[in-house]
């Protein structure tokens, strides 16, 4: 019984406006971006005066946009095969070690979302310099790896936490290894929070900016940091042609995880 | 079955920081037999089975089987199966795959993988059951499954950690029935952790009563039930009440009178405790013979009908309250007695047993 | 059995005589050992790959905001402290973190306090438009707020023509702009958590307020506020310590005229090569944010801080 009849409507009415205002404020400027990225004005002009998809066009011609959205993916795809099996990883040793270690070896995992990221970022640049391995691609992949990692060892935590050890000792006792019983038994009643996990360490690769504006330029120049670049110098429509194309496919991959957590919650 | 020497678990020390789980503990445990580890929580009894299975590593001891040293062993290879009270049952598998599942790790042909799955079904009684989803079954369902899924590779040793206590008390009488025949069916060596002495009772070919970390007391359950030990096992085990003694041997003073007794485990000259059971107890007239009877004399003071019992409260020379219980057939009902009225309290000498006081 | 009630004690008595006082106590703390090896050699890849990139390089750091000139001196943080432009920076950061921050709890209050009593469905809906903005690249909200507060966007022209203005620049470049884009990206963090606190609240408990006689504007600040306020602070706290640490939307919507402490250490790097004034600056906001972090998981617990969040 959550009514609280005893307040009457109309005085509650402002509260009712006030919160469909900030909800409006959080959602509207993302449908800002899809109308003017069907613009015909090199202008960010808003309502647009007219509509075409030449932003689009701009982007799918640009050999230099193309180039970055391929080594946004080749990071991502890459971060999202380091950092998982390394956070599913640490995540087991954290839920079976005993409770003292389990919270320690937890708080350190946890460090790269406690450290600002700017301080990563040039702690990060400063050992790729003197390794001479700035903006390689498996440098990139490794810097996200770290900043994926604790996303993925709470995921998969989580998932542990559900899960019955005692069907893992049945497995033991019945003649699996620890490896066999974490395959045939763990694994397969984990897989969705893993599933979870491997999309966060993908999403997390393909967002990040602050760190990728040190390490990941040259050939391998993501994404994000040349939107950031070119927000930062010569705003165009181009942008809002790929930010809708990133709009959709994070709601497609929100969905997704939306998807895979009720299969699991079931 | 393949075990035919016995389990040799000696001297298991474990402890947790400052507190001992296990200190010592030593037994032997037959081929064949049906033992179970009764005690309350904390008594170290799920720690033994956990040791057995190889899940818990104590600080010292040793489980050899047929000379073979099973404590160092990983449990992958101790040849033993479990089953938990929570069932612990593979979820993602049906129930033939969960059967299924220890034979993987056992070299023999599809023909006899296929023989054992369907056996082990037949005996659990779930013959018609091998496709469906572990989600599809009642708790005893699944119970019977986790057991056959624990028989179905013939281990050397079975291991049940609280079984039943999940199940309704009226499925857990039946499953009660339901394992002691599967045990006499086969004769697996089965090692069964409780704290419900009822259970222990009905089921065991031998209880281990334990506390503190030890065993207080190892027999079969007439001997655990009739012949306590110590003040522990006898109040753990049955509907107790003591009566305060000195023991002299074969006989004991209790308050004016001297009970003669028919076994005790208290040295000459001690304080101790004559065991009480209420269905062992009655009253007599203060008049009446008393050969081959302990008795000393009360006062009713109150009774209470409960439909097939009338429970009894006589209060002794020194205060002490007493409850006893009567059927209520006609003739016992036709010679209750009044409150108030004196009588005594009687035991037979065969009956009468003196334990230690705890120190 | 004639052993009937045999005692136990005895028997181990003998046992410990005929065999060695503590059989397999060596093998079994080696199997010990090698079990917590095996536990910790899990965590070796993570603790690598944190070592090297993380914690190594950032002791390097320190160790850099330290040195000057070949030798040690405390210099680079004395000029933190005296210098008027480090001030500035200093200042300016926490002065917009303090407004967003507070902006954050005053609108998202609210929208966590009427979420959490709506019905499921609505509440669902309610939450996904919270939700949705975290999905979406912080680029491309940015960007977002550079068209709508923009010298073409809807607003601004807006406001000339009704005449409030003749500053075609009102909203965007300055740290206004700056504080609108930072609240966008703050609001969640501070409502996701709140949300989850007054969720599990017993809304019993007001209407026993209301039927002792309170009225409910003082039923609310009397009983329920009190209640929420671990999950306030623990919006305030992620909020705050988050925006001490921003770079992308000061650096878009500031158009170079807002610097904040982030902007600053990368402008000592790219621009400077100035590794030890970087450093000093990025263990001064470590420091700061850590500080925070440790004082709020110790006065309102760390589960309130850390459980609530994604």
């Amino acid at each position: 019984m959550r009514d609280l009849h005893h307040i009457s409507f109309w005085r509650r009415s402002w509260l009712f406006l006030v919160v469909l205002a900030t909800l409006l404020f959080l959602i509207l400027p993302i449908f800002v971006v899809i109308p003017v990225s069907f613009s015909d004005s090199q202008y960010l002009t808003f309502p647009p005066p007219g509509y075409s998809l030449r932003w689009y066009s701009a982007f799918i011609e640009s050999r230099e946009w193309q180039a970055s959205l391929r080594a946004s993916l080749t990071a991502a795809t890459l971060t999202m095969l380091v950092a998982t099996p390394i956070g599913v990883m640490a995540a087991y040793a954290i839920n079976s070690a005993a409770p003292r270690w389990a919270r320690l070896a937890y708080g350190v995992v946890l460090l790269p979302l406690i450290v600002p990221h700017i301080l990563i970022a040039i702690a990060v640049f400063y050992v790729y310099i003197k390794l001479r391995v700035v903006n390689s691609m498996p440098s990139i992949v490794f810097a996200h790896a770290l900043l994926a990692i604790p996303i993925v060892t709470i995921t998969v935590l989580a998932g542990l936490k559900s899960f019955d050890m005692k069907q893992e000792m049945v497995a033991r006792s019945l003649g699996a290894s620890r490896l066999g019983a974490f395959f045939f038994v763990t694994l397969p009643q984990i897989a969705p929070s893993v599933v979870c996990a491997a999309v966060f360490a993908f999403a997390t690769s393909l967002d990040e900016v602050i760190v990728s504006l040190f390490v990941a330029g040259g050939e391998n120049t993501v994404l994000t940091r040349r939107m950031f670049v070119a927000l930062r110098d010569a705003i165009t429509p181009t942008v809002a042609a790929i930010s809708t194309i990133i709009i959709v496919a994070s709601l497609i991959i929100a969905g997704l995880i939306l998807l895979l957590n009720r299969r699991t919650s079931r | 079955m393949k075990t035919t020497r016995p389990i040799e678990i000696r001297q298991i020390r474990k402890s947790y920081g400052e507190f001992v789980a296990l200190s010592d503990v030593s037994l032997t445990i037959q081929p064949g037999e049906f033992i179970t580890f009764l005690g309350p929580s904390g008594s170290g009894k799920s720690t033994l089975l956990m040791i057995i299975a190889g899940f818990t590593r104590p600080e010292t001891g040793s489980i050899l089987v047929e000379s073979q040293e099973l404590v160092t062993m990983p449990p992958h290879k101790r040849d033993i199966g479990l089953v938990f009270q929570n069932y612990a049952l593979f979820p993602h598998m049906s129930v033939e795959q969960n059967v299924a599942f220890p034979l993987r790790y056992r070299s023999m042909g599809r023909a006899e993988k296929r023989e054992r799955i369907s056996r082990a079904l037949e005996i659990v009684r779930l013959e018609d059951f091998g496709a469906r989803s572990i989600d599809a079954l009642s708790g005893g369902q699944k119970q019977r499954v986790a057991l056959a899924r624990a028989l179905v590779f013939d281990p050397a040793i079975l291991l049940m950690d609280e079984p039943l206590s999940a199940l309704d008390k009226k499925l857990r009488d039946y499953m009660q029935i339901e394992l002691k025949r599967i045990h006499r069916e086969i004769g697996m060596t089965t090692v069964y952790v409780t704290h419900d002495q009822h259970e222990a009772l009905t089921m065991s070919d031998r209880i281990a009563v334990l506390n503190h970390g030890r065993i207080m007391q190892i027999g079969t359950p007439k001997e655990i039930y009739e012949r306590p030990v110590n003040h522990f096992v006898a109040d753990f085990i049955g509907d107790t009440q003591f009566l305060p003694a000195e023991v002299d041997g074969e006989t004991a003073r209790v308050g004016a009178e001297v009970f003669r007794l028919a076994h005790s485990s208290v040295d000459r000259g001690q304080k101790g405790l004559i065991v009480l059971r209420p269905e062992k107890t009655f009253l007599v007239g203060r008049d009446e013979q008393r050969e081959g009877i302990n008795s000393i004399e009360c006062v009713v003071v109150g009774a209470t009908y409960q439909g097939g019992s009338v429970l009894i409260e006589a209060e002794l020379p020194w205060g002490q309250r007493i409850h006893l219980r009567r059927s209520t057939n006609a003739g016992t009902m036709s010679t209750m007695p009044d409150p108030g009225s004196g009588m005594c309290l009687a035991i037979h000498e065969s009956d009468t047993i003196a334990v230690e006081d705890d120190p | 059995m004639s052993t009937a009630g045999s005692l136990i004690p005895p028997r181990t008595q003998q046992h410990q005589a005929a065999e060695p006082a503590a059989p397999n106590a060596v093998a079994l703390a080696r199997q010990g050992r090698r079990d917590r090896l095996l536990v910790l050699s899990l965590l070796l890849p993570a603790g690598a790959l944190l070592l090297a990139l993380l914690i190594i390089p950032v002791g390097w750091l320190f160790y850099l905001s330290l040195i000057e000139g070949g030798e040690y001196s405390l210099v680079h943080y004395e000029r933190i402290w005296t210098m008027r432009s480090y001030q500035n920076i200093l200042w300016t950061t926490v002065k917009i973190s303090v407004i967003v921050t507070v902006i954050c709890a005053v609108v998202g209050y609210p929208t966590a306090y009427l979420l959490a009593q709506l019905p499921g469905p609505l509440a669902a809906v309610g939450l996904a438009m919270v939700m949705i903005p975290f999905w979406i690249s912080i680029l491309v909200r940015t960007y977002a707020w550079l068209i709508l507060l923009g010298a073409r966007g809807p607003i601004v022209p807006f406001l000339q023509q009704v005449g409030l203005t003749d500053n075609p620049f009102l909203l965007l470049y300055n740290e206004t702009g700056t504080i609108i884009g930072m609240v966008h990206v703050m609001l969640p963090f501070f409502i996701l958590p709140l949300y989850a606190n007054l969720r599990s609240f017993d809304w019993n408990l007001m209407h026993a307020a209301a039927s002792m006689g309170a009225p409910p504007t003082s039923a609310f600040f009397r009983v329920f506020l009190p209640m929420s306020l671990a999950g306030i602070w623990a919006g305030v706290v992620l909020v705050f310590v988050q925006s001490i640490g921003f770079y992308v939307t000061p650096a878009l919507l500031g158009g170079g005229r807002v610097t904040m402490v982030s902007m600053k250490i990368a402008s000592n790097i790219q621009e400077y090569f100035d590794w030890g004034a970087a450093s000093a600056l990025g263990v001064v906001l470590l420091l700061i944010a850590s500080s925070i972090l440790i004082l709020a998981a110790r006065l309102i617990g760390g589960g309130q801080l850390w459980g609530t969040t994604r």
